[in-house]
């Protein structure tokens, strides 16, 4: 059989008409998508649910989702990724409701990044990050989705807004309390965190 | 930078598995599989193709009174071999040959 040729996609071809390349069956298209949304969708999962094997579950059931629809996908719509990002969002909603999050499992963190540096630096690392892990998941969970977004993901607000499905200035009022609510939470461990010693 | 904006900038740091990177290939391929559109039958060839080109096209309402023509001509040049039997049937003087097109009223009555 005849090997199926496609036109080399151009040069940074945005997500949609990836999309498009793959529902017209070029298999290079769902890596390049795949390379370019998965990143920070299980960022983003990891972050709402701080559960590492659900966050990759959600991520790979919103892609497999994005890969059901590209066929049905219309140009001049949502773009590909505000759509995985508000799929992702309700998936994982969908998982804390059914399990009613209660602690973080010792497990659930994720392993510092190996960037050479000391053991103990390693361990501040990950306290520090488990800390704002910890922080989030106290915020109420629209907050946390706004602040993990701008904060984590480095969205502009009017995509957040696009995602979440609210106003620009209700996105800047989520931000702006769950910040203020991370801070309260995490000021009384400087100490413990190694900011005091740094500052 | 504050101490959250650093808490920010390490909470960035989640690297995918390169195993959910291939889960995550591995559905697009199977999907993609599943929805390769199946490739366009070949076309009828010679008269029957625009035959049905013409019955199919916008000009339905002209292709319908042309097929219709055609049928009437067709009819008349073949002579059915059909039409003859009856013709012959009707045409006979023969009792055992007779139909009964239009049975009387005594028919229906009858007890035999």
């Amino acid at each position: 059989m005849a090997q199926e040729t496609f036109p080399e996609p151009k040069a940074g071809p945005d997500d949609a008409a990836l999309l498009a390349h793959f529902a017209a069956g070029d298999p290079r298209a769902a890596a390049v998508l795949v390379d370019r949304l998965m990143p920070g969708l299980l960022r983003y999962a990891t972050r709402l649910l701080n559960h590492r094997a659900e966050a990759e579950e959600v991520t790979q059931e919103t892609l497999l989702r994005l890969w059901q629809v590209a066929g049905q996908w219309r140009s001049g719509e949502a773009q590909p990724k505000t759509w995985a990002y508000r799929v992702a969002g309700n998936l994982c909603t969908d998982r804390l409701r059914a399990r009613r999050f209660a602690a973080l499992p010792l497990d659930a963190a994720p392993d510092p990044a190996d960037t050479g540096q000391s053991a103990l630096a390693g361990l501040i690392e990950a306290d520090r990050t488990q800390a704002l892990a910890q922080a989030l998941m106290l915020l109420p969970e629209r907050q946390r989705q706004a602040v993990v977004l701008r904060h984590i993901e480095g969205l502009p607000n009017p995509q957040i807004a696009a995602i979440l499905q609210i106003g620009v200035e209700a996105v800047e009022s989520l931000i702006s309390r769950g910040k203020r609510a991370l801070e309260a939470a995490l000021s009384g461990q400087k100490g413990r965190l190694g900011y005091e010693d740094e500052e | 930078m504050s101490d959250l904006e650093k808490m920010f900038a390490q909470a960035r740091q989640v690297e995918p598995s390169p195993a959910l990177r291939a889960r995550i290939l591995a559905d697009a391929l199977a999907v993609q599989a599943r929805q390769r559109p199946a490739p366009a039958p070949k076309r009828l060839a010679g008269w029957l193709s625009r035959l049905s080109a013409l019955l199919s096209g916008s000009g339905g309402a002209l292709a319908g009174g042309a097929l219709a023509g055609f049928a009437g001509l067709a009819l008349g040049l073949l002579q059915p071999s059909g039409l003859d039997m009856i013709g012959e049937v009707l045409a006979s003087e023969s009792a055992s040959a007779q139909i009964d097109l239009m049975p009387g009223f005594a028919a229906l009555t009858s007890e035999e």
